[in-house]
């Protein structure tokens, strides 16, 4: 019986919020599919084969709730720049996509899906602006008509030649596109502007009858699953290309994956995500597709349109999988400037703007990696940007936790004042507050001690965390006070803090801790903290969804 | 303090940091004061764009967030001022709609909500906010002009 309402919670709780969202999904999907596939060199329908695959199995098998699967920005540049290194083999991509699927099970199967969380913010920020800057650099040539490329350096080579040869009759096209893709979301947002831009601009250039390139033929229906033919002096560079998928693949699904929790209020299964996102790729580079990731901007118009379970990720990729079916006439007079268009208006939007604009106000430390990874991003190579960027981070962080040793709260209290806070709370509540003292940075060992002394406690209401001696948290114990936190309030005890510094905060925060830390449950001293147990007593208790905490009144 | 509040009277007032919603908080502050009642303040969180990144939209959403908690310190001390008791509540979901609901789930005896005018020609022709939450509140609504 558990088995078939698990399953009917996983695919059918919401069936036509579901289908509503899969079309929703899949006309946002169509015309992004299509411009990457072209993009990675690989072949439009290569774009749609990968959305195809990935759509399908990775939300029949994954561990996110409404999340749309497919090729994204960061998985076309590397395949991009693979299909570039083996011009004269492909088969080597399709290799290294189902090498990237294995790699991705095997993660969700250890567990180091989990992991991922915990990639800094600067490495995150500065590898997606690289991924956003390669691009609109690799899209140029492609706007004005003329054949791109897919590594980033030759890209940039060639722009000053390009001048002499624009296309101007492309140049109008993606013109036209752009300023579709642009103003339509002004008029409303509900209007898929990119799939209008494609239909209108293929439209005109049909009537106008325009010399600009095409996407060409696609062949109608998917492809018979195949391995890869491969040489076994080929298995470095196909395992190269696969670790690097891999591992960008489970960045970018798992970034999504958090996106849709904020969205949904659900908590996603970040391990049994990895295993989907793996499966999804295998299948995807057995039809010769592109590899895929969650992706933001379909999960997040799945979700606005009614998705709520696995169902609807599936229907996008079944809906897609009916388009190529009928497809192939009308695509082979899709204008590829207007496809480059649309990737512009992708690369320009994964920049993390909000970091370049405020670069002054944002620590120093957090810029220097941001830079780094963004250089290495473009010029280096995409895992040792991630990598170099991880590196950096820790060893900025470590100075960090040097420099910050020293803490400015002392916190001893005598008795005497302890018991004049607490005199006037009634005696029934008073002994069910609990206090909790931290000291030192809150690393694992520290947040263990924490976990052992939640199950020891009984009768607790509340309890109260006084941080004002924890200069430092690392990820581990930021995870182990959340599963604390999650016990404490299974067992319906309210959690206070006491001078959370800042810093603190944002590490919780970051980790998705502060999923459980309201911050009206934050107080700069144990008095206050008192204060508002005093109030919350006084009013009627209230549950659940919505986060609340009483203000003391003035006396 | 002890005694308990069910029977008291409650009101919420919806605080989106707009001129018209503080308006509407200081004419709440007065209700609550005459009334001697609960005062809830209550912000809704509508949900952010969608886009082609993971990283802005988990940061927009935290802008968002911390938007509506600086409004809450600040209602808070204009309500600690007048001597009354807030409960403030941050929710999710379309405006009017989010209101009613909480306007539902909590009992709340009267609403009080600023008069938004017509955002765009969309709003003319649907209504505004506070028309839709006349419409469809179980309880008392004010709107504060």
């Amino acid at each position: 019986m558990s088995m078939t309402a698990a399953f009917s919670g996983r695919y059918l709780g919401h069936p036509i919020g579901d289908l509503t969202g899969g079309l929703m999904a899949a006309i946002v999907a169509l015309p992004l599919c299509l411009a990457f596939g072209v993009a990675s060199g690989l072949g439009a329908a290569a774009g749609l084969y990968g959305a195809i695959a990935c759509g399908i199995v990775a939300a029949i098998f994954g561990g996110t709730r409404a999340q749309c699967s497919g090729p994204t920005g960061p998985m076309t540049v590397v395949a991009a720049s693979l299909a570039a290194s083996f011009p004269q083999h492909v088969e080597l991509v399709f290799a290294s996509v189902l090498v990237a699927g294995l790699i991705q099970i095997l993660m969700g199967i250890t567990k180091v899906g989990t992991l991922v969380h915990y990639m800094p913010y600067p490495v995150i920020s500065g590898f997606m602006t690289g991924i956003g800057a390669i691009i609109i650099f690799i899209e140029i040539a492609p706007l004005v008509g003329l054949p791109g490329s897919g590594n980033v350096l030759e890209a940039l080579q060639e722009i000053p030649s390009l001048f002499n040869r624009v296309n101007r009759a492309a140049l109008a096209v993606s013109a036209f596109s752009l300023a579709l893709i642009y103003l339509i979301p002004r008029i409303s947002k509900k209007i898929p502007a990119t799939l209008v831009a494609l239909v209108s601009a293929t439209a005109l250039c049909h009537w106008l009858s325009l010399d600009i390139p095409k996407i060409g033929q696609i062949p109608s229906g998917l492809p018979l699953p195949m391995l890869p033919q491969i040489h076994v002096t080929d298995l470095h560079p196909v395992i190269q290309g696969g670790l690097t998928l891999a591992f960008l693949g489970a960045i970018d699904s798992l970034l999504t994956s958090l996106v849709l929790d904020r969205v949904t209020g659900d908590k996603h299964n970040s391990n049994q995500e990895l295993i989907g996102q793996g499966l999804g790729n295998i299948a995807s580079g057995l039809i010769h597709g592109l590899p895929g990731a969650g992706a933001t901007m379909r999960s997040m118009v799945n979700v606005k349109s009614g998705g709520r379970t696995h169902l609807s990720g599936a229907v996008h990729g079944v809906l897609l999988l009916a388009v190529l079916l009928g497809l192939g006439p009308v695509a082979s007079a899709i204008p590829l400037p207007c496809l480059a268009a649309i990737l512009l208006s992708v690369g320009i939007s994964i920049m993390d703007w909000r970091v370049l604009r405020n670069l002054r106000r944002t620590p120093k430390s957090d810029v220097i990696v941001m830079l780094v990874v963004l250089f290495l991003t473009m010029f280096v190579d995409l895992i040792i940007a991630v990598l170099a960027g991880i590196a950096l981070a820790s060893v900025l962080f470590v100075k960090q936790l040097s420099d910050a040793q020293t803490s400015t709260f002392s916190d001893c209290e005598t008795i005497e004042e302890l018991r004049q806070l607490t005199s006037h709370i009634p005696e029934n509540i008073r002994k069910s507050i609990y206090t909790y003292q931290l000291n030192g940075p809150l690393f694992f060992g520290e947040a263990k001690n924490l976990t052992e002394s939640v199950d020891q406690l009984t009768g607790a209401r509340y309890i109260v965390l006084r941080f004002s001696n924890v200069p430092l948290i690392d990820q581990t114990g930021a995870m182990a006070l959340e599963s604390a936190i999650e016990k404490w309030e299974a067992k319906r005890c309210k959690v206070l803090f006491v001078g959370l510094q800042p810093h603190i905060r944002k590490i919780l925060e970051d980790t998705g801790a502060i999923h459980r830390i309201d911050m009206e449950n934050c107080f700069d001293s144990f008095e206050q903290a008192l204060e508002a147990i005093d109030a919350f007593e006084a009013t009627p208790h209230l549950d659940g969804t919505i986060t609340e905490t009483e203000s003391p009144s003035k006396e | 303090m002890t005694a308990p509040e069910e029977n008291k009277y409650a009101i919420a007032v919806g605080l989106d940091g707009s001129d018209s919603s503080w308006k509407a908080f200081e004419e709440a502050v007065q209700q609550t004061e005459l009334k001697r009642g609960v005062l809830h303040v209550v912000s809704i969180q509508e949900s952010v764009d969608a886009s082609y990144s993971a990283t802005e939209v988990l940061a927009a959403e935290k802008t968002a967030r911390e938007r509506l908690e600086g409004l809450h310190i600040r209602a808070r001390m204009q309500a600690e001022e007048a001597g009354i008791m807030i409960v403030a509540a941050i929710t999710t979901g379309n405006s009017a709609s989010a209101l009613v609901d909480y306007v539902k789930h909590k009992h709340i005896d009267l609403l009080i909500v600023g008069d938004t005018g017509h955002s765009s020609i969309w709003g003319a022709l649907l209504g505004t906010t506070a028309e839709k939450i006349v419409r469809h509140a179980p309880c008392s609504v004010l709107i504060v002009r």
